[in-house]
């Protein structure tokens, strides 16, 4: 079949997507860098996640701030959530990117409850803003600096107070560095979330045997990249349940690299798929990413994108679906 | 202080992502390599301190089609991936169009012409394993090439001169400035240190004294006779001694600032940390316009990330962040927070 008849087109919480491919958090800057580099127009991605804005400015961590590691497969970062505070964001950044070819999600981020839905509502304020990614993976300095996203009620309780503010659809970004992930899911669909994207990093470590240091200034960072690829994936179907009964789609990924992970994801329950280590690898490939998945496609003889999430089959399951 | 972030987003300046092809692979030290890359568009465009973020093959990491039994052959050759790039300096330039009068570099000047037009050339020092395996490839690979990246050194006007410092490796940074201002004829003096001659990061020669303010030099001393005939005054230093000046190239700048010839020059320097900072409190001493150019571990060089940064004292005096990739690898000294690095 023709790669050229292969829909890719998603619908996605309410948003309609040119494609399934995101630009992840943190790893697209805010909406307009990549147009920069020759050969990748913004018009590529189906979707661009601004990096997380918060309440007050945030200068993050100090560096070195990444290191590669798990055998030149993964790489640990630790940022620390650098930004200038959501009221220059609002004002000078989000207005830059009106007219831009992809749709726009602002990403929110804070240390308290109160925090989200007030970062939320300012940003949601612009048109360009078509959804909101919310950051649960913070540390609740109320609570001992317990991250939001490993309890299901703090989960909840901040959703439900994102939701409270802003009618644009909103996305809970999930932490991986759970046990009941699928607990978490609920939580945050209970809370009223349009749609569920995952995984965020993996808490890792790297060491220098010579200093008998950390190798990042922070000590601990998240893992992404090729490394995380099948625990991510293994994340994604385990919410896939939770979120196919409550009809809210999910936006999977960790380590994809190709146009085949990117499928693997949809295969597992995702119905668009995020890239961010990639984009620090090679952004301009993301065309030939997305040839890859159209030649996938067209190899089997599939027609839309859309047929196929979910369509994992297990062994000893009973029946299709 | 109430901490700032970082600054606004970048100047509109094309970045390519070329996949070059590696020309000649030159040895310089035990450590260190020359590689010549193809890459026509990041050769046009690149300016001096700025710099270009390779990707060490093999290029994929999950399921490739191999159009041929070569391909595949040639993947199964380079067994190990890294996962982020690598960034380097664009040592030199060779471009197409020598007539050109805002073409820095000629490629009829005293290199030899060994590169063909459209080449960069990168200095490799062997730190790890992805800098080991990219100094091993063989004239005729293809190399992704993400470039020209970051900011550049601002020339100093017509009349001043200028000192270029440079430890190490970091001259990789400093060559296409020395070029662009011997073309401009205004005077300029290169100062390059290294653990030992053996070590220095560029190809020496027996030559002269460069000058009678370095008499601690001795007549007949190492030097580059390239640098010379691009007119450049040369004064190399080696901690370990040798026919150069034994000690810290910082003790060489300090010696040129005190003299008559240091007043009003403009410093640039390119080194590790503790060498600039160094640098940085000279140019404080004799209120010397200083740049350098720095490096921090790398991630998109794009700005997106924001990896990159470095600590830097704002006007107000509360201390904000820069990125290597955008607002440098060029920064002010004067605006560097030296404190901020051990």
């Amino acid at each position: 079949m023709s790669e050229a008849k292969v829909d890719l087109s998603v619908d996605f919480a309410r948003l309609k997507l040119r494609n399934p491919l995101v630009a992840a958090s943190g790893t697209s800057g805010w909406g307009e860098e990549f147009a920069r580099l020759d050969g990748l127009p913004l018009d590529t991605f189906g979707a661009l996640v601004l990096k997380s804005v918060t309440l007050e400015p945030r200068l993050g961590n100090p560096t070195p701030r990444i290191v590669e590691t798990a055998g030149g497969a993964g790489l640990i970062n630790s940022i620390g959530l650098e930004n200038p505070g959501v009221a220059k964001v609002a004002q000078e950044y989000v207005p830059r990117l009106a007219g831009s070819p992809t749709v726009i999600i602002g990403n929110v981020a804070g240390s308290t409850v109160e925090e989200y839905p007030a970062v939320a509502r300012k940003l949601a304020e612009s048109d360009v803003i078509r959804a909101i990614e919310v950051n649960i993976s913070c540390p609740n300095v109320k609570q001992g600096g317990l991250l939001f996203g490993t309890d299901p009620r703090a989960a909840g309780e901040v959703v439900a107070a994102v939701r409270r503010a802003v009618s644009k659809p909103v996305i809970a970004k999930l932490t991986p560095n759970v046990t009941d992930i699928g607990a978490i899911a609920q939580a945050c669909i209970e809370a009223g979330a349009d749609a569920l994207s995952l995984t965020n990093t993996f808490r890792a470590l790297a060491i220098d045997v010579r200093t008998r240091r950390p190798l990042i200034a922070h000590n601990y960072g998240g893992l992404s990249g090729p490394a995380i690829k099948p625990l991510a994936l293994m994340k994604v179907h385990e919410v896939y349940p939770v979120a196919r009964r409550a009809k809210v789609p999910i936006l999977g990924g960790g380590g994809i690299t190709c146009g085949s992970d990117a499928l693997e994801f949809i295969l597992a329950g995702a119905t668009a798929f995020f890239v961010g280590t990639f984009l620090l690898r090679e952004a301009s490939a993301c065309p030939r990413l997305l040839g890859e998945l159209r030649a996938l496609l067209a190899d089997q003889g599939e027609k839309r994108i859309g047929d196929l999430v979910g369509k994992l089959k297990l062994f000893g399951e009973a029946g299709a679906d | 202080m109430k901490p700032m972030t970082i600054s606004d987003p970048p100047r509109h300046m094309q970045i390519f992502d070329e996949l070059a092809r590696l020309i000649a692979v030159r040895p310089v030290s035990h450590d260190a390599v020359e590689m010549g890359f193809r890459c026509p568009k990041i050769a046009a465009a690149a300016r001096a301190a700025q710099f270009v973020n390779v990707l060490v093959p093999p290029e994929g990491f999950g399921y490739r089609i191999f159009e041929s039994e070569e391909e595949w052959l040639a993947a199964q050759r380079l067994p190990r991936p890294f996962l982020v790039r690598r960034p380097f300096s664009v040592y030199r330039t060779y471009r197409t169009d020598p007539t050109d009068p805002t073409d820095p570099t000629d490629p009829a000047d005293g290199t030899g012409g060994e590169w063909p037009p459209d080449t960069i050339d990168i200095l490799v020092r062997m730190v790890g394993p992805g800098t080991r395996q990219l100094a091993r490839l063989s004239p005729g690979a293809d190399v992704r090439i993400l470039g020209p990246l970051g900011s550049s050194f601002e020339l100093p006007p017509p009349g001043a001169s200028a000192a270029l410092v440079a430890g190490g490796c970091g001259w990789a940074s400093l060559e296409l400035l020395a070029r662009e201002l011997c073309r401009r004829a205004q005077r300029t003096y290169a100062f390059i240190g290294a653990k030992s001659v053996e070590e220095m990061p560029i190809p020496t020669a027996l030559g002269k004294r460069p000058h009678p303010f370095l008499e601690d030099l001795p007549e007949a001393c190492v030097t580059s006779r390239e640098l010379e005939e691009l007119g450049v005054i040369v004064a190399l230093s080696a901690e370990q001694g040798g026919r150069v000046y034994g000690g810290l190239v910082t003790d060489l700048i300090e010696k040129f600032l005190k003299s008559d010839h240091g007043r009003n020059a403009h410093i640039y320097a390119c080194g590790p940390w503790v060498m600039l900072r160094r640098v940085a409190e000279l140019a404080r001493d004799f209120d010397a316009p200083c740049q350098v150019a720095l490096e921090e571990r790398m991630g998109c060089g794009l700005g997106v990330c924001n990896s990159c940064v470095v600590e830097v004292i704002l006007p107000d005096g509360a201390i904000g962040h820069k990125r290597l990739c955008q607002e440098g690898p060029v920064l002010d000294a004067y605006e560097v927070n030296w404190a901020a690095r051990r």
